[in-house]
């Protein structure tokens, strides 16, 4: 699945670390979301949503929806 | 200013190549070991010790790398430096990787140096195990989810390998196909499953990203 965490957190401004910290993750877990190497469950996909301010589908895309 | 941060590409071979020394080094100990005494090893015995000097080996790999903040955030795929918590973290799970080789080589150790203490080597094993229910609770709590789900993803491998295998060997022992296995052989097994099953699977994670 695509996600823009990475561009979103470029925008604030915000490190690997400092966004972990928001969602009480690991740098480790926010890493492999940004590259697309683990799904994020579905609270934590929330979470993300609720500090970004945004809604999850303009956050995460799902390739197989829109192909 | 420590010198791998004036000019990271030194320190980083400098690094790599003790590591290779000290794993060289224990393994020319261990083939020189089982060459003069081995004769009587049985496969388990040298297998677990093929599995102790991997265990060793990625402990002082791991262990060296974690002198160098840099260095052990570029080995996790993360920005700028590895944080106190990270590095320490590591290191637990380089010492504990480091006492299952101790462990592991114990029996056959004392058998090629005739070392007649079977208690003792036993209540080392009995530490261990304790060690192994205190790291683990510890990793079950401090976990998050992706490393949760990296661990059952292992396990899981681990589980079907070994119950395949488990369900073959035990099944041709039954029916007199082959000869007795012990419990020692099936823990050699397991942990060369243990051991060699996550480096497969974060081998097969970066050739996927």
């Amino acid at each position: 699945m695509k996600n823009r965490l990475r561009v979103l957190r470029a925008e604030r401004e915000w490190s690997q670390a400092d966004l972990a910290d928001r969602l009480g993750v690991s740098r480790q877990t926010v890493n492999a979301i940004e590259t697309g190497k683990y799904d994020p469950s579905l609270p934590l996909a929330f979470k993300i949503a609720r500090v970004f301010e945004a809604p999850i589908e303009q956050i995460f895309d799902d390739e197989q929806e829109t192909a | 200013m420590s010198a791998s941060q004036i000019s990271p590409e030194p320190g980083r071979r400098s690094g790599a190549l003790l590591s290779m020394g000290l794993t060289a080094a224990l393994g020319l100990g261990l083939l020189w070991l089982i060459w003069t005494r081995g004769h009587g090893l049985s496969w388990a015995d040298k297998l677990a010790l093929i599995v102790s000097l991997m265990c060793l080996a990625s402990a002082i790999r791991i262990g060296l790398e974690s002198l160098d903040p840099r260095r052990l955030s570029q080995r996790m795929s993360l920005e700028g430096e590895s944080t106190p918590a990270e590095t320490a973290q590591v290191r637990l799970q380089a010492g504990v990787v480091a006492l299952m080789g101790v462990v592991i080589a114990l029996p056959p150790l004392a058998d090629m140096l005739g070392w007649r203490a079977p208690e003792v080597i036993y209540g080392v094993f009995l530490a261990y195990a304790a060690i192994r229910i205190v790291y683990a609770r510890h990793v079950l709590k401090t976990a998050d989810e992706f490393v949760r789900r990296r661990m059952e993803r292992a396990a899981l491998v681990i589980m079907m390998l070994f119950q395949t295998g488990l369900l073959l060997v035990a099944g041709a022992e039954r029916l007199g196909l082959i000869g007795p296995v012990s419990g020692w052989d099936a823990l050699v097994c397991l942990t060369t499953l243990a051991v060699l099953t996550p480096v497969f699977l974060q081998s097969r994670r970066q050739a996927e990203a």
